[in-house]
């Protein structure tokens, strides 16, 4: 329940195994259940996720704390949603339900450069 | 996902449980922050939420923490603390500095949570805390934790930036620790005086059980602490804003509430160490009294003080010797040029002695530092030289705390003696002594007496509850042996002192002599003329009866002279007859034979 559909690609991640690969990068979104904001950063992430030109190649994990309160523990998390972008170079974090989407446009790319 | 709708619909049946008129009384627990225990009557809500207001460097972590830790140490209850200001090892080292051995306590025993958000973290849009509950709840299941604190809820949940998310987030946790039965607290900034920020501080106190304020003041360079309690709902509390001080052992309160009247009662009189003194105090002092000892400087407050404590040590009792401005060295020393010995009685443990200074503490500090003395060591007498040292500063509760000083002391039955510095008028002495007056039931007022070029020191018993007590003035003398009493000369409208009292007390001692002389002489004069005059009764009593016999005798040689003169005549008549009988008559023969020679 704790890792969901990723798109394009189709590859389904672990938690184990989460992090950069290539010059792919991993997005951990974490919500609380079906909450509302939940839902919408679920949906404004999707959206974006589908313009290919932001982002060449990405995971997506999403972790339900509500579901995986100890996950929550490990990882930290404070608020939902969060969105955490692990690129080659740099980690970002964004919270909110997403909703400012050039921003999180910005995010995913400056996430996914290698400068 | 099942288990989590679960959770859900719990929440609203809690919430739903909450509007419901089911009337329970509130259970309370303690913070282990005594004086604010006190005034709350039992400390926080159980199960309910507390917000802790105030501003930066106000003490809102340290009660929070403190709470926790008196909750895991006498309670045994784990605790969380959420931080989402400091870092976790700034909250520790924070509070190294007390004397709560905080780094001994194990992670699991109180887990301080780093809830910060990182550093370049974007904000997109509305989020809430459910993330940052889950991950506690899973926390309490593994810990047991029963309290928690979020330190600085404000820095987050400001950056909802809307009024109606915020109140959101707010009721979520609200409804998170009633779901959980948890304790919590919530420390808010009311720094920032934004119209936001002050709708936010106003939605806190609306949406918490207990609203606790904890604000700073300056008075002149003073800077004085106080804690109020705002709001408590379902209970009663003490509304004042009370003096508060962050100390050695975090924060203490000091409650303004006077006991008064379950004082111990004692019949025992203890030594004031003159015997002079005890003497006209009918016996001593009461045991477990209060006593004012007022006076200019130099005026011998201090060794009287000195010499209560030393003689209570000497009867094997102990003695708490508080100083202000003075080092413990100093005051040893000088009281032994009096002949008090204190060095012996530190050395014995009967004595303990504390110096504090009295500029750059509040009055509640030293109040503190003084209620730990007195638990530390159990003395039956606490000497506080000067008490006016507390009184004398532009701190608000400066009166209060002196009051409260008194208050512990005859609480516990210790016997009290406060010292204060007072000018000669009179009025002064009324007007700074009027707190302390109330509750001194001795009063002692030492006083200078300037004659002949002298500065004499003059000792009145102003009051003393209970006990019968000299009105008269004592001249107080302080000699290499010790302290003494002499009494003082009164005479044509003068008090007589020192060597006024002397010279006068010399002169009387050689009229005395003069006339103890005279009245010898006197005496003896007296003495001679009545034997004299005894000499010359007798002498008179015994011409009186040689008189008197002379006088028989000569009475008896009348009576014969009398009766041989009747004689005599009665024979001449007899004769004489005759003789004209026998001229007429010639006398027969026979009647010559009677005649008598």
């Amino acid at each position: 329940m704790s890792a969901k559909a990723s798109r394009r690609k189709g590859a389904v991640v672990s938690p184990a195994n989460s992090g950069a690969r290539g010059n792919e990068i991993c997005l951990r979104l974490y919500v609380a259940s079906t909450t509302p904001n939940s839902e919408r950063a679920k949906a404004n992430l999707g959206v974006a996720l589908q313009d290919f030109s932001v982002v060449p190649g990405y995971r997506v994990e999403l972790i339900d704390v509500l579901a995986d309160p100890k996950r929550a523990v490990t990882d930290n998390v404070i608020v939902t949603p969060t969105l955490v972008a692990i690129g080659p170079k740099r980690q970002l974090v964004m919270i909110g339900d997403l909703s400012d989407s050039s921003s999180l446009q910005g995010l995913l790319k400056a996430a996914a450069s290698f400068g | 996902m099942r288990k989590s709708a679960k959770r859900v619909s719990e929440l609203r049946r809690v919430r739903n449980r909450g509007g419901a008129p089911k009337f329970q009384a509130i259970r309370k627990k303690r913070t282990g922050i005594a004086g604010f225990d006190q005034i709350t009557d039992g400390g926080l809500p159980v199960g309910r939420l507390t917000a802790v207001i105030g501003g930066p460097g106000m003490g809102k972590s340290l009660f929070a923490l403190q709470f926790l830790l008196n909750g895991l140490r006498t309670a045994g209850e784990p605790g969380l603390f959420v931080t989402f200001e400091e870092p976790v090892d700034r909250v520790r080292a924070n509070v190294a500095g007390f004397d709560w051995a905080f780094n001994s306590v194990p992670e699991n025993q109180l887990a301080l949570i780093d809830a910060r958000l990182p550093a370049d973290t974007v904000q997109s849009g509305a989020f809430d805390i459910s993330g940052l509950l889950a991950a506690l709840t899973a926390r309490k299941a593994v810990m047991g934790a029963r309290n928690v604190v979020f330190d600085g809820i404000d820095l987050l949940i400001s950056s909802l930036n809307d009024e109606c998310l915020e109140r959101r987030e707010l009721a979520r946790i609200d409804d998170w620790i009633r779901a959980e039965g948890m304790t919590a607290i919530l420390t808010v900034k009311s720094y920032s005086m934004s119209e936001r920020d002050q709708k936010r501080a106003d939605l806190i106190q609306y949406l918490t059980d207990c609203v606790i304020r904890l604000e700073g003041k300056l008075f002149d360079a003073n800077f004085s602490r106080t804690l109020r309690v705002v709001k408590y709902r379902g209970s009663n509390f003490a509304p004042d804003a009370v003096p508060m001080a962050i100390g050695h052992s975090g924060i203490e309160v000091v409650p303004n509430q006077i006991s008064r009247d379950n004082y111990p009662i004692f019949s025992e009189r203890i030594s004031s160490g003159v015997s002079r003194l005890d003497a006209i105090l009918d016996g001593g002092f009461m045991r477990g009294s209060s006593i004012l000892l007022s006076g200019a400087p130099g005026t011998a407050k201090t060794s009287l003080a000195a010499s209560l404590a030393a003689a209570g040590c000497a009867r094997g009792r102990k003695a708490a010797f508080v100083s202000f401005d003075e080092s413990d060295v100093q005051i040893i020393a000088n009281m032994k040029s009096i002949g008090i010995d204190l060095r012996r009685h530190v050395a014995s443990g009967r004595l303990a002695m504390m110096s504090l200074r009295s500029n750059g503490h509040s009055p509640e500090e030293c109040f503190l530092k003084i209620c730990e003395l007195v638990r530390r060591h159990k003395p039956d007498i606490l000497v506080v030289d000067p008490l006016s040292a507390f009184m004398e500063t532009a701190y608000p509760f400066a009166a209060i705390i002196a009051e409260s000083l008194v208050d512990l002391a005859k609480s516990k039955g210790i016997t009290f003696l406060g010292t204060s510095l007072l000018g000669q008028a009179a009025g002064e002495i009324e007007a700074s002594a009027i707190h302390v007056s109330t509750i001194a039931d001795t009063w002692i007022h030492v006083s200078y007496v300037i004659q002949n070029g002298e500065r004499n020191r003059a000792l009145t018993i102003v009051k003393s509850r209970g006990t019968g007590h000299s009105n008269q003035v004592r001249e107080l003398a302080l000699t290499s042996r010790g302290i003494d009493l002499v009494d003082v000369y009164v005479g044509d409208g003068k008090v007589l002192l020192g060597s006024a009292r002397l010279e006068k007390q010399q002169l009387e001692t050689r009229d005395e002599r003069l006339e103890e002389v005279q009245h010898a002489r006197r005496k003896f004069e007296l003495g001679r003329g009545i034997a004299e005059l005894q000499a010359r009764a007798q002498a008179i009593v015994q011409e009186l009866a040689s008189k008197r016999r002379e006088a028989q005798l000569e009475e008896s040689a009348e009576k014969v002279r009398s009766t041989a003169r009747r004689k005599a005549i009665t024979q001449r008549g007899l004769i004489r007859r005759l003789a004209d009988d026998s001229r007429a008559h010639p006398r027969p023969k026979k009647r010559r034979a009677g005649q008598r020679p």
